[in-house]
């Protein structure tokens, strides 16, 4: 996605583009949002024989809502800007964050539908949300 | 958000607007993963003051110090370019590792995109040309390449089968073999 975004050339013909291999990529993210638990959510984990797989984690909804604020905003597609809008909807209303204090805490277990979430923070965590919400801001608030 | 990001990671006790990776690096206990944190928090921060100008300015207020308080730590190890991670100090502070490495490295290179009027990451409508495939991935895509093509098989043959079953024969044997010989030698 950044390679896109810098304007860093495209690999030859017959290889994937930079922007096709962000696109891949929010495909495959996307297609594991998991309502089963938590209502909504990405797992830390694919499979269930990972540890981590029970625990819906920040950085990954993270990482999922910043690419696809990002995608939208290179591509102009709506169907990625309201996928962060899902995310954050699903995000803003989780265990995972303090709406009172703006805290984004670690995660989640699905064990008991997260009701109560780790009180860790992780810089790298508010940096992904914060240049999510960036690009977000950019895309619908500054004029093009 | 940014309010947020501040008041916790850069608290004012552990120096003058530096980065702290507060849930453990005072207690000197972040593993190999957590020591590596520090410098997407830069990056991140960085292409905030990218995307949104007016906060620009305050956010190198604090990119500013911490690159300097990192490469005040790049001074140790044996080869004295080794960076520690606690960059509220100027002596190196005896750590090392690959996340310190990309922690100095990322606030650094944070504070070379602060470049008066740097412009916004490209779009398609502003100069970004990367191609688009909004099925890459998924299987069903590909017009243009091999984009996200689903994996193909060959069909299995009667001289594949053979060549299979030799070489599972060739491995029993040497195993078998190995067994016996370690046996009896």
């Amino acid at each position: 996605m950044t390679a896109a975004e810098v304007g860093f050339e495209d690999p030859p013909e017959g290889s994937p583009s930079w922007l096709s291999l962000a696109q891949a990529v929010f495909n495959e993210q996307s297609e594991r949002w998991d309502t089963a638990s938590c209502g909504g959510g990405l797992r830390w984990q694919i499979y269930s024989f990972n540890v981590g797989y029970n625990y819906k984690n920040s950085v990954s909804n993270g990482g999922l809502f910043q690419l696809a604020a990002r995608l939208g905003r290179y591509t102009g597609n709506q169907t990625y800007i309201d996928w962060a809008n899902k995310v954050w909807d699903w995000y803003e209303d989780s265990a995972l964050w303090d709406a009172k204090d703006y805290k984004i805490l670690d995660g989640a277990s699905t064990t008991n539908n997260c009701s109560d979430g780790s009180q860790e923070q992780w810089s790298y965590t508010y940096g992904v949300f914060l240049a999510g919400f960036s690009y977000m801001y950019n895309h619908v608030c500054l004029p093009r | 958000m940014l309010n947020t990001t501040v008041s916790t990671f850069f608290p004012t006790n552990m120096g003058p607007n530096i980065m702290v990776e507060t849930t453990c690096e005072p207690l000197g206990n972040c593993n190999n993963d957590q020591r590596s944190f520090k410098a997407h928090l830069s990056q991140w921060m960085a292409v905030t003051a990218q995307l949104v100008p007016k906060y620009h300015d305050r956010i190198f207020d604090y990119l500013a110090p911490s690159a300097k308080g990192a490469a005040g730590q790049c001074d140790g190890g044996s080869d004295s370019v080794t960076c520690g991670r606690e960059w509220n100090s100027t002596t190196w502070d005896g750590t090392y590792g690959v996340g310190e490495q990309m922690c100095a490295l990322g606030v650094i290179q944070a504070n070379m995109m602060n470049v008066v009027s740097l412009k916004p990451p490209y779009t398609s409508v502003s100069g970004g040309t990367s191609k688009s495939d909004p099925n890459a991935g998924t299987g069903t895509s590909g017009t243009s390449s091999s984009n996200g093509q689903a994996i193909t098989y060959s069909t299995i043959t009667t001289g594949d089968k053979a060549g299979a079953g030799a070489i599972t024969a060739a491995i029993l044997l040497f195993l078998m073999g190995g067994t016996a010989w370690l046996l009896i030698a």
